[in-house]
């Protein structure tokens, strides 16, 4: 057996395992060991071994002396996993040599870690009901935001942290519960550190990061009003906006409509936002504007926002060596690279042609759904290949071309 | 002399008021028992024409303002920790008046109790995000005896729990644990087995054992350790006969008395194509049945005893029928459209024939009926099912042919209700009349008097009998989701009147007076 963690991308076959079967293959040998706490050397009691195949698993529960046992397992090589809360999960590898003379088998757990603190309020008083995040960085992107909330005594613990940095979001609502509670909504949500450059806390396993304190002040949301018009003042019709939240959590950024010119966002909490405005996509001229706004505690009011001819881009699917009929009920969606804008959707007519307006950023293209017998062989913007389905506009006026090809997949 | 007087103070009160954009108001927020005021309330007044002022309180609890208008308005105090004493389930009527210079007001605020503890598993390690729950016992007509409880808390990485807001008096502790939220946020690369368990205090897993925790306000009563046993879910699984689609829907729950308990405990949905069924359970004794609603079969309950090994081929026969057959009725010289009519057993419709012949199939032995679309002034006389008279609106089936006889009158009484010393449309939200004797109804089918333009309430379709009547003002209105309170804790401040078929009688009723909790 290897005691080296195995680091391997599993693929979604394991959702596939067919459930635990009775039979059993021919008997060689019946695996056994513990699970001990890595640090502490210890026995973990309750942790779950399994061990598997792409076809088949097993499963068995450590009892009070961290021991489990499998029954008789035919001789060959197996992937192994144990599972515990409040311990990373881990990987081993079974080999055809541990069948030859077996042995107990150690498997060892690292702890997670652990961060505290306390959530008050202007008063001093405890705030109870907070929701508070540890949100790994984007070094440590693998990981899992994980939220705790705070008790009666504005006290938190989030738990089961795998090492990584983290970054710590305390957000707070109060009011109105249910249909007859009358009770106003005030809102309240801050990184430590401050939301300008959060804290990054890195946890290692087992450690107990504690102190991380919030003073929270909840405040009724506001709205923000405005007017929309074109560089040469005429007010624009339907409009979608979206209003962009503080990074880098971006709490509270959603979407709304504009009509005639004016528009109004409800439920926004004090801080920094950014909207974004867009005509809508069958819009044959499209426009686009943005603009950043301070949000205090009072409805915000006389937001202006211009709107500029955006970026038009004008599409072309083609299905090399077949026709295009297969891809009647696809959609192409340009995903901004930076998430501050809305993501934009373009559908292709009966020819293969599209067209759609974006504001000037990076942009990841997505196309679905695919038809199981096609794959994109190349993508193009102005006859340059378009890398990793990535590509930069800018804000010149005239239209780009993207031209994406399709290929029939190979058969086996 | 003194009138012009009186004129005058009003003149300047309306100059006053112009001036300063409404009537001035100042509200201390206190903890009943301390006395210290509390900081951080959120408060609501609102008034008959929508108008509103909310906010919170200050450092010293205390929050002022002005409001747009005189007269009776409803304040609404909340505070995570605390619930407002002095009022109604839904707040408190506040009368703000002219001339004060200010309206000073001082409203209490009990605090609710903490229950903390810690949950171990069977190893006396600590168990986290468990769900610990309150429970209270509930007895409800047609709905039999259950636990359910207001609050819940999860505990930490250290099995610690702190739950919070519990109102002063006993409960039982219920808490029940599955891994699925671990599994959801770790998001393991495998699909591991469920495990999970559940225990009430003190470490039982039988209601009939438990025993109930004492919360005092504004304490943290600390409880013993309570042991999980945690187990391995297991699967029970079978197939519903006979096949229709997947029309049939099965229903798994715990064996005994009802407890408000989510995970595991209740389970139903609908079976697959072919019939089967696959239900994932902790071992125990649950009880599971079968319906279909389209063919109007369904089973009987079985009865099964779950160990640590999964159970299948569980065969479920849906060969039963509670099929109702009956007829309306009308007392005297009466006509009835019956093409109005809606008359509904448990969600089980009944096919009215234009003769008042009805057939319908129940989809429970229990059964409840309801009766809608009768004209104003008709009332139910009386249900009788296999020739005995129903007492209420519950009654139980047996397989087969049940018979049921509704007889209507047209000769329903006419119940008008004056409240004396109305002074607004907050006062009188509702007035429901209730039996003195025998069993009471539930919301729906209770007599209710609505308020009119005139002030007035008047009640229609009254059946001839006794009634106690309570009248229920905007801040008290909620009592009527719970008139078995309404008739235990109030009947003595409730009028009493015997109303006899077809009468018109006109009552002057008091505002019922409710105690504040």
């Amino acid at each position: 057996m290897k005691f080296t963690p195995v680091i391997v991308l599993f693929s979604a076959f394991s959702a596939l395992l067919a459930p635990q079967e009775p039979s059993i293959p021919e008997a060689t040998a019946a695996l056994y060991g513990h699970v001990t706490n890595a640090q502490t050397h210890e026995p973990i009691r309750r942790a779950f071994v399994k061990i598997y195949t792409s076809k088949q698993e097993w499963d068995e529960l450590s009892d009070s002396e961290g021991v489990f046992k499998f029954p008789p397992l035919k001789r060959a090589e197996y992937n192994l996993a144990v599972h515990r809360d409040g311990f990373t999960e881990r990987y081993y590898k079974i080999e055809l040599s541990d069948f030859d003379n077996p042995k107990e088998l150690p498997l060892e757990l690292f702890p997670q870690g652990v961060i505290t603190g306390k959530v008050v309020d202007g008063f001093g008083l405890p705030l109870r009901d907070a929701e508070i995040t540890a949100l790994p960085t984007q070094k440590s992107a693998q990981r899992n935001a994980i939220s705790a909330r705070t008790n009666d005594l504005g006290e938190y613990r989030v738990a089961g942290l795998d090492p990584a940095v983290y970054q710590i979001r305390a957000t707070y609502r109060e009011g109105r519960e249910h249909e007859f509670d009358s009770t106003p909504i005030t809102r309240a949500s801050a990184f430590y550190g401050g939301v300008t450059k959060p804290a990054e806390l890195p946890v290692k396993s087992g450690s107990t990061i504690s102190g991380i304190d919030f003073i929270l002040n909840p405040v009724r949301p506001v709205a923000v009003r405005g007017t929309l018009h074109t560089e040469t003042g005429q007010p624009a019709g339907r409009i979608t906006l979206w209003i962009e939240g503080p990074a880098p959590g971006r709490e509270g950024s959603h979407d709304a409509q504009a009509e005639d010119g004016k528009f109004e966002i409800t439920e926004i909490s004090p801080g920094s936002y950014r909207i974004s405005a867009d005509t809508y996509d069958d819009d044959p001229t499209p426009m686009f504007g943005a603009i950043s706004i301070e949000v205090g505690g009072e409805d915000l009011s006389g937001v202006d926002l211009v709107l500029r001819p955006a970026p038009k881009i004008e599409g072309q699917i083609q299905v090399r060596g077949g026709d295009i009929s297969s891809l009647a009920e696809t959609n192409i969606m340009f995903s901004p690279a930076d998430g501050t804008i809305a993501i934009k959707s373009a559908k292709p007519d009966a020819s293969g042609a599209f067209q759609v307006g974006l504001h000037p950023a990076e942009y990841a293209i997505t196309i679905f759904p695919l038809p199981h017998d096609l794959a994109i062989e190349k993508i193009t913007l102005d006859e340059t290949p378009v890398l990793n389905r990535r590509f930069k506009v800018d804000s010149a006026a005239k239209p780009k071309s993207l031209v994406i090809v399709f290929a029939p997949k190979n058969q086996p | 002399m003194r009138t012009r007087l009186l004129f005058l103070a009003l003149v300047i009160s309306i100059a006053i008021t112009a001036q300063t954009g409404g009537y001035p108001f100042r509200i201390k927020i206190v903890n009943s028992v301390t006395g210290a005021p509390i900081p951080g309330a959120n408060i609501a007044i609102d008034g008959a024409s929508n108008e509103r002022v909310s906010g919170r309180t200050d450092a010293g609890g205390l929050f002022s303002g002005r409001f747009p208008s005189i007269g009776k308005q409803m304040l609404t105090a909340t505070r995570r920790g605390y619930l407002m004493t002095g009022g109604g389930a839904m707040g408190k009527l506040i009368d703000i008046q002219a001339g004060a210079a200010e309206n000073n007001l001082t409203i209490e605020m009990l605090p609710l109790g903490v229950i903390a503890g810690r949950v171990l598993d069977q190893y006396g390690d600590p168990v986290r995000e468990v769900i610990v729950r309150d429970l209270k016992n509930w007895k409800v007509a047609g709905q039999g005896e259950y636990y359910e409880g207001s609050g819940a808390a999860t505990t930490d990485d250290r099995g610690e729990f702190r739950l919070a807001d519990v109102e002063p008096g006993k409960v039982y502790v219920a808490a029940e644990y599955n891994d699925d939220q671990i599994r959801r946020v770790t998001q393991s690369r495998l699909r591991w087995p469920e495990i999970g368990g559940f225990v009430l205090f003190p470490d039982t897993t039988d209601i009939g054992h438990a025993e109930p925790v004492e919360v005092h306000p504004g304490a943290t009563t600390r409880v013993n350790d309570m042991h999980l046993h945690i187990q391995r879910a297991v699967t029970v699984s079978g197939h519903v006969k006979p096949l229709s689609g997947s029309h049939a829907f099965v229903n798994l729950h715990r064996a005994g008395v009802r407890l408000g308990l989510n995970i595991f405990a209740v389970q139903g949905g609908h079976v697959s194509g072919d019939g089967s069924f696959n239900r994932t359970v902790l071992p125990g004794r649950y009880i599971l049945s079968a319906s279909d609603q389209n063919t109007g079969k369904l089973s009987r309950e079985v009865t099964i005893e779950v160990h640590d090994k999964d159970v299948s081929n569980i065969e479920i026969v849906m060969d039963l029928t509670y099929e109702i057959n009956g007829r309306i009725v009308i007392d005297g010289p009466g006509v009835m459209d019956f093409s109005k009519v809606n008359l509904n057993f448990l969600g089980a419709p009944a096919k009215l024939a234009p003769d008042g012949s009805f057939h319908a199939n129940a989809f429970d032995r229990k059964v409840q009926y309801m009766l809608q679309g009768i004209p104003e002034g008709w009332y139910v006389k009386d249900v009788t099912a296999g020739g005995r008279h129903l007492n209420g609106t519950h009654f139980e089936v047996t397989p087969g042919n049940n018979e049921i006889l509704v007889t209507l009158s047209p000769r329903g009484a006419r119940v008008e209700i004056t409240l004396p010393n109305t002074g607004g449309v907050l006062d009188a939200a509702d007035a429901v009349l209730l039996p003195e004797n025998g069993p009471l109804p539930d919301l729906e089918n209770a007599i209710h008097a609505t308020p009119q333009q005139s002030g007035k309430l008047i009640a229609h379709s009254v059946p001839p009998g006794i009634y106690r009547v309570f009248a229920l003002d905007a801040t008290n209105w909620v009592l009527l989701f719970d008139l078995k309170t309404l008739m235990e804790k109030y009947a003595k401040s409730a009028p009493l009147i015997d109303v006899s078929e077809g009468e018109q009688k006109s009552i002057v009723v008091p505002l019922t007076k409710i105690q504040p909790e």
